[in-house]
């Protein structure tokens, strides 16, 4: 009989260790892109909030440092906190956190959180006080992707004895 | 039964073998020291920290102590600040385990300090420091979070 079939074939052993190693590739390389992906999903995320706490420290910071705060007022209905700050000259200035709206404004420049997806909860206000020694805290509490991201600042000035905790 | 005698010497294996075993060494070697230099640079001047070592900055000035900080860096080039410049109260609330004044330019000199562990070692290797010219000092400040140590500088500029 003439002859037809052509025999070099692969036997079936060598086609099971060639599967088993080709899979063994396959699948480190999958988890690798997949947490190279999960990774680059937090730097990103990261990337936005630290973007976002730049603008707010920047434009807040300064004169949270350098001047008193005279007064610190929640406002229930729409949700803001509002501090006031005693400028030398006698004029006053107004940081405004609003949980309500999303925004932190001071002075009338406003900082939208929602612009880019940052989550922006009720502030805290929290005096530290031992012996002498009396600082103020303010929390403004911010998350992306579910993560939380706080910006806290201190205030090491005089502190008006009026001014309490807010934690509402 | 035809037997194929066309295999692979011993030795060409274990060649090969030591050729991929060298190389993919030397690949996780790089990656790995790539990858723990990364993770150690994202603990280095993060934007939280910097703001509450400018409260700290901002406490040393109110309450005048520019003066005895300089006075004390003329005698040495390392400065601990311990509670008799900072209430426990305010190293405990802003997380800082421990906080240090320099020389400004002289920074890197404590390198050769045998008291600096290697975390700081560390820092002071990869810092470049900038210093501004009416700097009195460079205020270093070594956070401690979740069993990780974070760093932070900023100069000390202010009326003496």
């Amino acid at each position: 009989m003439k002859k037809i079939l052509n025999k070099k074939g692969y036997m079936l052993y060598e086609l099971l260790i060639s599967f088993a190693l080709a899979s063994i590739v396959i699948i480190n390389m999958f988890s690798i892109v997949v947490s190279l992906n999960k990774k680059m999903s937090q730097v990103y995320a990261n990337n936005e909030i630290y973007k976002f706490k730049s603008l707010v420290y920047k434009k807040i910071a300064p004169d949270f440092y350098k001047y008193n705060i005279k007064n610190i007022v929640w406002n229930s209905s729409n949700q803001n906190l509002e501090i006031t700050y005693d400028i030398n000259t006698g004029e006053t200035k107004k940081l405004v956190v609003s949980s309500g709206e999303k925004y932190i404004s001071y002075n009338g420049d406003k900082t939208v959180a929602n612009d880019l997806e940052i989550k922006l909860d009720k502030p805290k206000v929290k005096i530290i006080t031992d012996n002498d020694t009396k600082i103020l805290k303010l929390t403004i509490p911010l998350s992306y992707n579910n993560e939380q991201h706080n910006i806290e600042i201190y205030s090491v000035n005089d502190i008006n004895e009026e001014i309490t905790d807010i934690n509402v | 039964m035809k037997i194929n005698n066309k295999g692979f010497m011993m030795v060409e294996t274990i060649v090969a073998i030591s050729v991929i075993a060298v190389f993919s060494i030397s690949i996780y070697t790089f990656t790995s020291s790539t990858i723990k230099n990364y993770e150690s640079k994202e603990r280095y001047n993060v934007i939280d920290d910097l703001y509450k070592l400018n409260t700290v900055k901002n406490y040393i000035i109110n309450n005048n102590y520019l003066r005895d900080i300089t006075y004390s860096l003329n005698e040495e080039n390392l400065m601990v600040l311990d509670e008799t410049f900072i209430p426990a109260v305010i190293l405990n609330e802003l997380s800082i385990n421990k906080i240090f004044v320099t020389i400004p330019t002289k920074e890197k000199e404590l390198l050769n300090q045998t008291s600096i562990d290697e975390e700081f070692k560390d820092y002071l290797n990869w810092q470049d420091f900038e210093t501004n010219e009416d700097s009195v000092g460079t205020l270093i400040a070594e956070f401690k979070r979740n069993d990780k140590y974070y760093f932070a500088y900023i100069d000390l500029v202010g009326e003496l």
